[in-house]
């Protein structure tokens, strides 16, 4: 696991050992608590997808520190952790399939409320031996910007009616993923237009959730229709909010071996690439060039700055949930200082 | 929360997807590789550490033979974890700027033969000074740039004047040059003689003017896994720092002699006509800007999307997969991958013989 030499609470964030993880922690519950404001006047709950960072502390802050609230995962280990951090209403997106995890589900029954998504009948096949209260169902409807689901509505009638006959689980709705920025209003018309076809059955859904996790949280989303009762978002504590990202990696300059060059000590095992290269925050005129897997590469115009060893370079990565995933601890800063320093608690959690 | 670990003697089908495997017969026959390349030059190879993160794995290549009984790492947490694992003799392959990394590796100087890159005399200065202090000596060898336009000096002059520095500084041990190279593409192996030795011989010319200027020089360590063959073949140099070979990649796949080792078992969760899910992602996999893995034996396979705990594939012709069917990825980039688990599971027959700790995982620092 990561072995920084740790610093005492206080110290200001340009003195801890690099690469480090840093979230502001005023940035970040003030984002919370915009995003928040987004749906006061809705009826739309905010459901936040706390497998973006992994962290129990950082979801304590997003559910106002009560356990009973809906949080949103994406895998059964990762509902393990948080079930085991106290939160007792975990939604799930992977169904169980694979060895050893239908045994999982069953443990995790036992500690919290569990909702999962399904999208065909191996699926709920699965769930057949279960009988708990504990346990609730989501169908998950496809849409123009997600091929996973179950594709047609006679399909899902049947699973709605077999699941309603012969389970003894609950089937609580439909969920759907909104993936890209331009496709929110795809992904209504189909879960809608699957929840009126149950309807027209005497079906009646009681959630109607769409998961936007890799998208912005705007003002925009106070205007989706009644209908849906919960929007699942990853990115929102973390989205820019002033001149400072709320979640950033502070590196330092390593080597300045030509002019207008910079190598620094964080690459792609500090900070990810996979979806982007971070762009550097407090040097404007800077911008990455290349990272391998265990440094990075600056360049920029001699003629506008300079950078010399030692100097601290603050990067914004271009996805966090990528990011989190590289750290085993986030420190948390307030007035540039380390205020504490929170485990990625579920880390690693893959399968 | 405590990593998975399958039991030992566990059956492919009963480890939980996805997961980090290693054939372990492939991983040794690579091993074998170099005992036999190695066994009768003067240079050896010093592997890479930040490949496989893991001293235990590191070991079995040491005792299958060929290398200099040492690593090197390029951080300096990752020394430590090495030292902590048995391995006396580590080279850090970067220059360790700041003072709480300086101290450390000062310290961890005086528990173990440690070695560390440098390219200028201002880190060179701090060095000596931390050193001073808390009474160790550290060695250290100059890095020269020859073909990534990363760290290390530029010219020989530069190294000449580094060198004579090093030499005149308390508690600093001048031992040598170091570099790094890389080769485009699938390169044949004309291509990589012809490559590896212009780039290494551009070190080897640093080496020369430092000891026209009466400095000796002890260790050239240079080349990598696409030059490990060619490396021993030049006189002079000492070490190849190979790290890739262990468990191999895709990209290196043009390096017939070495096989696959590390793999990630997935599972399929769901199936249409023309696609296919499994539950293994980006966080877990990879996919530094949009590089993606294959599926072992199924070209017919091909990544569509990555998201952060799922795939999804398209398959070319007639779904034949099944939900609950397993699968071999074979990834596109070995050591990032590798940092991303906390456990190797080594496999022989397709049953579970050891369960590694990735212990230096994580190791940033």
């Amino acid at each position: 696991m990561e072995r920084p030499t740790s610093k005492p609470i206080g110290h200001h964030y340009l003195e801890l050992d690099t690469p480090a993880l840093l979230v502001n922690s005023k940035l970040l519950k003030s984002n919370i608590e915009n995003a928040k404001s987004y749906l006061k006047d809705t009826s739309c709950k905010l459901i936040p997808n706390v497998g973006t960072h992994g962290a129990a502390g950082i979801a304590r802050y997003q559910t106002n520190f009560d356990h009973e609230a809906p949080v949103f995962v994406d895998t059964l280990q990762q509902a393990h952790s948080f079930a085991n951090n106290g939160f007792k209403n975990i939604i799930i997106e992977s169904p169980p399939v694979g060895t050893g995890k239908v045994e999982s589900l069953h443990r995790l029954v036992n500690t919290a409320h569990v909702t999962i998504s399904i999208s065909n009948l191996a699926h709920l096949n699965l769930l057949k031996h279960f009988s708990s209260e504990n346990l609730s169902v989501l169908f998950r409807i496809p849409n123009k910007s997600d091929s996973v689901g179950i594709r047609t509505h006679q399909t899902l009638l049947e699973l709605v009616k077999l699941l309603e006959e012969h389970f003894e689980i609950n089937w609580k709705g439909l969920i759907t993923v909104s993936k890209g920025s331009d496709s929110l209003e795809g992904s209504f018309k189909e879960i809608l237009s699957a929840k009126s076809f149950l309807q027209s059955h005497f079906f009646t859904s009681n959630e109607l959730l769409i998961n936007t996790s890799n998208q912005s949280l705007t003002k925009a989303h106070a205007n989706l229709p009644s209908e849906i009762t919960g929007l699942i978002s990853g990115n929102y504590p973390f989205e820019i909010n002033g001149y400072f990202p709320v979640c950033s990696v502070v590196s330092t300059v390593m080597s300045t071996p030509e002019p207008g060059r910079a190598y620094i000590d964080c690459g792609q095992k500090a900070i990810s690439i996979d979806r982007g290269v971070p762009s550097v925050v407090n040097y404007g005129n800077a911008v990455v060039e290349k990272m391998s897997a265990e440094h990075g590469y600056l360049v920029f115009d001699t003629a506008e700055m300079d950078l010399k060893i030692g100097d601290k370079i603050l990067l914004r990565p271009a996805n966090y949930s990528d990011t989190f995933n590289l750290y085993d601890f986030i420190n948390l800063i307030k007035n540039d200082r380390l205020e504490s320093v929170i485990e990625t608690t579920a880390r690693g959690t893959f399968k | 929360m405590q990593p998975y670990r399958p039991n030992l003697g566990a059956t492919l089908d009963l480890i939980e997807t996805p997961s980090l495997l290693i054939d372990l017969e492939l991983m040794e026959s690579n091993f074998d590789v170099i005992s036999k390349t190695y066994s009768n030059t003067l240079c050896k190879m010093r592997q890479h550490a930040k490949n496989i993160k893991c001293p235990d794995i590191l070991w079995r290549q040491i005792e299958i033979g060929g290398t200099l009984n040492g690593v090197c790492t390029a951080k300096v947490s990752e020394a430590e974890v090495m030292v902590e694992g048995g391995i006396r003799d580590v080279l850090i392959t970067s220059e360790i700027v700041g003072e709480d990394k300086q101290r450390r590796l000062a310290y961890l100087a005086k528990r173990a033969d440690v070695k560390v890159c440098i390219d200028n005399e201002t880190n060179l200065n701090s060095l000596s000074l931390i050193a001073q202090e808390i009474g160790s000596e550290i060695g250290v060898l100059i890095e020269v740039d020859t073909s990534m336009g990363r760290a290390g000096i530029r010219t020989a002059e530069q190294g000449v004047e580094l060198a004579k520095l090093a030499e005149s500084l308390a508690s600093i041990k001048f031992l040598g040059v170091m570099s790094h190279q890389t080769v485009d593409g699938f390169a044949d192996k004309e291509t990589r003689f012809i490559e590896g030795k212009r780039y290494i011989d551009k070190c080897l010319a640093v080496k020369t003017a430092i000891e026209d200027h009466g400095i000796e020089v002890t260790i050239v360590s240079s080349g990598e896994t696409f030059s490990y063959d060619v490396a021993p073949q030049i006189e002079g140099v000492t070490e190849v720092e190979g790290g890739t070979y262990a468990l191999m990649s895709g990209p290196a796949k043009y390096m017939e002699e070495f096989s696959l080792a590390g793999k990630v078992l997935t599972t399929v969760i769901d199936v249409t006509e023309t696609e296919i899910v499994i539950d293994a992602g980006l966080r877990c996999l990879g996919g530094p800007l949009g590089v993606t893995p294959t599926i072992e034996g199924h070209d017919e396979l091909t990544f569509i999307e990555m998201h952060d705990s799922y795939s999804v594939l398209s398959v070319k012709e007639g779904n034949i997969f099944r939900i609950g069917q397993t699968l071999f990825i074979c990834t596109s980039q070995q050591d990032i991958l590798v940092n991303r688990w906390d456990n190797f599971i080594g496999v022989r027959d397709g049953v579970v013989e050891a369960v590694w700790d990735i212990s230096a995982r994580g190791c940033h620092h």
